[in-house]
C-alpha cells in the first residue's frame, strides 16, 4: 500500500525537489540578498559570527534543511531589513508545513513597492497554492510573478514552467503539459543544467505513462536515467531509478526491473547514510562551537583555572573522541550488514514473485485448456481429466499462495477494499472444492445469512477462505463434516470454519502462524502440509482489517475464527 | 424484455470461446473486440449494458485506456479480466471507478457473480442483486430483474403498471409479468414522474394509458386492460391526463 502511494506521488517528489533541491529560485534569491555571499561567492558554509551578518548562516542552514539553526540565526540577525527577515521567517513556516500562516502573511504583503520582493511574494504564493492543490490560484500567482517588469532569473522561469506543466498534467491536459515540458527541456539544455534535464525527462516520462504510452514513456525514463548518471542529487536519482524499475515491470522486462530495483534500494541506502552522516556532522559542529565558546570563556578566566579547565576539556574531548570513533565504527558495520541483508532480501522476494508469476501463467493456461475441452463436450477426455483437474487446482492454490506471500513481503500487493456478499463468496469456493468434498463423502454446510456484507479486498479474502477450506478438507477423514457458520456482533462478523478432522495439537497451535518445517503435519492421506497457506492467511486477513484465530473443537477437530467488519444489505 | 448486452474486449481467441460458452446462455454478447479501435466502434454501434475488458491487449494497457473512454463518453459498469496478479497492472486500473476485476482463468460461477457485483457497485447498491432472489435494480433508464440465474432488462418506458403484493411487486409490460421482491412504496420513490399512483395497489405509467373513464373509476391501458382508480387518486390523475393529452 505504501509503495502504491509512493508511486502515485512520484511527481510530487519531484515537485518538492524543485522547491528545496539544489539551487532553487528561493535559495538563489536569499543568496542574492547576502552581503557575505557577494564577497565570497564560493563559501556556502556556516561562518563564525562577529561583524558578519547572521543572514548568511540563516540561509545556509535553510538550504541544508536545518530549520532549527536557521530560525536561531534569523532571530539573531540585527542588520538585515525587516521585510527580508519576515519573508525569510515566512519561508521557514512554509518549509515546516505551516502553509496557512505563511499564506496569510504573504497575502498581507502583496503591495510592497520593491519589484524583486513583489516577484518573490507572488512566486511563493503560487508554490503555496500548488502545495494546497488549489491549482487555479497557483497559476494566477505564477502569472503575476512572471508579469513583474524586472529581469527574470533562469531559476524563476524554470520553476514556474515546471509547476505549470505539472498543473496541466494534473488536469489531464496532456498536450499543453507536453508542450511546456518540451520548452523547459530546450531551456535546460541550453543552460547545460544536467539536474534539470534529468528531472524534465523523468517528468515527460510520467506524462506519457499517464497517457498509457508506455513505450514512449520508457524512452524518456531512459534519457532521464542516462542524465541522472552525472548528477549528485540522490533524491532525484532515487526517483529516476524507481521509474526505470517500474516501467520495466510494466513492460514485463522482469530481469531488467530487478537490476533497477537493486540500484534504487542502493541509492535509498546511501541517501539514508548521507542523512545520518549529516547528523553526525551537525553534532560535531555543535561540539566545535561549544568548544570555541569554552575557549573564549577560559581566556577571560584566571591562569591557573585555565590550565585545570583546559586539561579537563582535553580529557573530556579525548574521551568523547574515542567513544565517538568506537561508536561510529560499530555504526558503520551495522549499516553495512543491514544493507547487505536488505539487498539479499529484496532479491529473494523478487525472485519468488517472478517464479510464482511465471509458473502461474502456464498452470492457468493448462486449466483453461481443460475448460475448453469440457466446453467441447469431449466426454472421453473429461472422465480421465477429473484427477488431473484436481492436481491442477491444488497446484494453482500453491502458486497463488507463493505469489501472494512474496508480493506481500515486498509490499507490492495491491489491496482494494469494498463491501461484498459473504455467502456468495463462500458458496463459490465450495463449488470449486465440490469434487473433493464428494470424494471424501464430507457433509458440508454453509449456515450464514445471505444478506451479510463484509468489508475488505474480495480477492484476498477468497485466498483466505480457500486456504482454510483446503486445510479443513485435507485434515477431515472420510464421512466427516465441515460447517461454515457465522456470528454477528456490533460491526464485526465472525466466520467459523468447524471441521471434525484430526485436530491440531495444543503445542503446534501456539506457533501455528509461523513458518517452521518441523511442525509440518500429515493429513488424512499421510501427505505433509507446509503451513505456507496458514502463515499467508494471517497476514492476508490483517491486510483486510480482520483477525484470525484457530482453536480446538471440543468435540474433536479444529475451529478457525475469522473476524471482519460487516453490515447487512439494505 | 431482453437479456443484458455485454461487450467483450479480449485478444485471445481461446478466452473468447470460453467467455461465450459461459455467458451466452444468460447474457447477450453484443460484440467481441480484439483491440481498442474495434472496441470503441462496437461501443458506439451496439450501446452495451456492461463491458468485460482484458487489461492487457497485445502487451499494451488498452483495456484500461478503453475503460477511460467509456467513463468519458457513456459510463456503464466495467469488469476487468487479467492474467497478471501483481499490482503493476492494476495500479493504472485503480483510477477507474467502479473498479472490479477478475483473475484468469475465469470460473463460470465467479464471472456471473462478478458481473452482478459490477452492476451493483455502479449504482452503489451492493448486495441488491447478488444476495436476493427476484430482485430488481434501476440503472440507466432500465430495470434489471433477476429471475433465477438470469438478469432480464426491461426498459422503464415499456412498463405498463406495477401491482403491489405485500412485500413483493408484480411488474406488467405489454406481454409479460415479473414478480420482484421490492415493495410498491420503494418503487414509487425512485421511478420517474410519469409513474403515478392510481390505487393503493397500483402505480401506472401514464404514457401507456389509452383512456380514462372518470365516472366508472376506471382507466384503460393501451393493451386494452382495465384498472380501477380510487376516489382519492381520481382527481390527480384527471388533471395529469388532461395536461398531457
Amino acid at each position: 500500500m505504501k509503495i502504491i502511494n509512493y508511486y502515485v506521488f512520484i511527481i510530487f517528489t519531484l515537485l518538492t525537489i524543485s522547491v528545496f533541491g539544489q539551487n532553487t529560485y528561493t535559495e538563489t534569491w536569499f543568496i542574492n540578498h547576502c552581503e557575505y555571499c557577494k564577497k565570497n561567492p564560493e563559501d556556502r558554509n556556516i561562518i563564525k559570527l562577529g561583524d558578519v551578518n547572521a543572514w548568511h548562516n540563516a540561509h545556509v542552514s535553510l538550504s541544508k534543511r536545518n530549520f532549527k539553526a536557521s530560525k536561531k540565526y534569523i532571530l539573531s540577525d540585527i542588520k538585515t531589513n525587516d521585510t527580508l527577515k519576515q519573508l525569510f521567517q515566512n519561508h521557514l513556516l512554509y518549509a515546516l508545513g505551516l502553509e496557512d500562516k505563511a499564506k496569510n502573511y504573504l497575502l498581507s504583503l502583496q503591495d510592497v513597492s520593491d519589484k524583486s520582493i513583489n516577484q518573490f511574494i507572488f512566486k511563493s504564493l503560487g508554490s503555496l497554492y500548488l502545495k494546497k492543490q488549489q491549482y487555479d490560484s497557483a497559476n494566477f500567482y505564477f502569472e503575476k510573478a512572471l508579469k513583474i517588469p524586472i529581469k527574470q532569473s533562469y531559476y524563476l522561469k524554470n520553476e514556474i514552467a515546471q509547476n505549470q506543466a505539472y498543473i496541466f498534467l494534473l488536469k489531464s491536459k496532456y498536450k499543453e503539459a507536453n508542450e511546456l515540458y518540451q520548452n523547459i527541456l530546450i531551456t535546460n539544455k541550453s543552460k547545460r543544467d544536467t539536474f534539470q534535464i534529468a528531472k524534465t525527462y523523468s517528468n515527460i516520462g510520467n506524462l506519457y505513462f499517464e497517457e498509457y504510452k508506455d513505450l514512449i514513456a520508457a524512452q524518456y525514463f531512459d534519457s532521464a536515467y542516462t542524465f541522472s548518471k552525472s548528477i549528485k542529487d540522490l533524491e532525484l536519482k532515487k526517483t529516476i531509478t524507481y521509474n526505470k524499475y517500474f516501467i520495466s515491470e510494466v513492460l514485463k522486462k522482469h530481469s531488467e526491473a530487478i537490476n533497477y530495483l537493486k540500484e534504487h534500494s542502493a541509492i535509498n541506502d546511501s541517501l539514508q547514510k548521507q542523512n545520518s552522516l549529516w547528523q553526525v556532522a551537525q553534532e560535531k559542529e555543535a561540539f566545535n562551537i561549544a568548544q570555541k565558546q569554552a575557549e573564549l570563556d577560559i581566556k577571560t578566566a584566571e591562569s591557573n583555572t585555565l590550565i585545570a579547565i583546559s586539561v579537563g576539556i582535553l580529557i573530556a574531548f579525548l574521551g568523547g573522541l574515542i567513544l565517538y570513533r568506537k561508536l561510529a565504527q560499530q555504526h558503520k558495520q551495522i549499516k553495512k550488514l543491514n544493507r547487505e541483508l536488505n539487498e539479499t532480501n529484496t532479491v529473494k522476494n523478487q525472485l519468488f514473485t517472478i517464479i510464482a508469476h511465471d509458473l502461474r501463467s502456464p498452470v492457468a493456461r493448462l486449466k483453461q485448456l481443460f475448460q475448453l475441452r469440457a466446453v467441447k463436450k469431449d466426454s472421453d477426455a473429461i472422465s480421465s481429466d477429473k484427477n488431473v483437474s484436481k492436481i491442477i487446482d491444488s497446484l494453482s492454490l500453491l502458486l497463488d499462495n507463493l505469489l501472494n506471500w512474496s508480493l506481500s513481503q515486498s509490499d507490492l500487493l495491491s489491496v482494494q477494499k469494498d463491501w461484498f456478499p459473504l455467502w456468495q463468496i463462500i458458496h463459490q469456493i465450495e463449488q470449486q472444492y465440490q469434487s473433493l468434498i464428494e470424494e471424501k463423502d464430507i457433509q458440508f454446510n454453509i449456515d450464514i445469512k445471505k444478506k451479510v456484507l463484509v468489508y475488505g479486498d474480495m480477492e484476498i479474502f477468497k485466498i483466505v477462505i480457500r486456504n482454510c477450506l483446503d486445510n479443513a478438507i485435507k485434515f477431515t477423514p472420510e464421512g466427516g463434516n465441515i460447517i461454515i457458520s457465522g456470528e454477528e456482533e456490533d460491526e464485526t462478523f465472525t466466520v467459523f470454519i468447524t471441521d471434525s478432522g484430526i485436530g491440531i495439537p495444543e503445542k503446534v497451535l501456539k506457533s501455528i502462524f509461523e513458518i517452521q518445517t518441523n511442525k509440518a503435519q500429515n493429513d488424512t492421506t499421510g501427505r505433509k502440509s507446509s503451513g505456507l497457506g496458514l502463515m499467508l492467511t494471517k497476514s492476508m486477513i490483517q491486510l483486510n482489517g480482520g483477525t484470525i484465530k484457530i482453536e480446538q473443537n471440543p468435540t474433536g477437530g479444529t475451529i478457525v475464527n475469522i473476524s471482519v467488519p460487516f453490515k447487512n444489505v439494505a | 424484455m431482453e437479456k443484458i448486452n455485454i461487450l467483450i474486449l479480449e485478444d485471445s481467441p481461446e478466452e473468447v470461446i470460453i467467455l461465450k460458452e459461459i455467458l451466452s446462455e444468460q447474457y447477450h454478447i453484443t460484440g467481441v473486440a480484439r483491440n481498442y479501435e474495434e472496441a470503441t466502434q462496437l461501443f458506439n454501434d451496439k450501446t452495451p449494458d456492461i463491458a468485460i475488458l482484458d487489461i492487457f491487449i497485445d502487451g499494451k494497457r488498452e483495456g484500461i485506456q478503453f475503460a477511460d473512454y467509456i467513463n468519458n463518453h457513456n459510463p456503464i459498469p466495467i469488469l476487468f479480466l487479467t492474467n497478471s496478479k501483481d499490482k503493476l497492472s492494476f495500479i493504472a486500473a485503480k483510477k477507474q471507478k467502479p473498479y472490479n476485476y477478475l483473475l484468469k482463468p475465469v470460473d463460470p460461477l465467479e464471472i456471473r457473480f462478478a458481473i452482478e457485483l459490477a452492476i451493483e457497485k455502479y449504482v452503489d447498491q451492493i448486495g441488491q442483486l447478488t444476495t436476493k432472489e427476484n430482485s430488481a435494480l434501476e440503472i440507466n433508464n432500465t430495470l434489471l430483474i433477476k429471475k433465477g440465474n438470469v438478469l432480464i432488462k426491461v426498459a422503464i418506458a415499456d412498463i405498463y403498471y406495477l401491482e403491489s403484493d405485500d412485500k413483493y411487486c408484480n411488474i406488467f409490460t405489454s406481454d409479460a409479468k415479473f414478480l420482484v421482491y421490492k415493495s410498491l412504496k420503494s418503487f414509487s420513490e425512485t421511478l420517474p414522474q410519469n409513474f403515478v399512483s392510481i390505487h393503493r395497489k397500483h402505480i401506472v405509467n401514464i404514457n401507456q394509458i389509452a383512456s380514462v373513464h372518470p365516472n366508472d373509476y376506471m382507466l384503460t391501458l393501451k393493451n386494452g386492460q382495465n384498472l380501477p382508480v380510487s376516489q382519492r387518486h381520481r382527481k390527480l390523475l384527471l388533471e395529469l391526463f388532461t395536461i398531457i393529452k
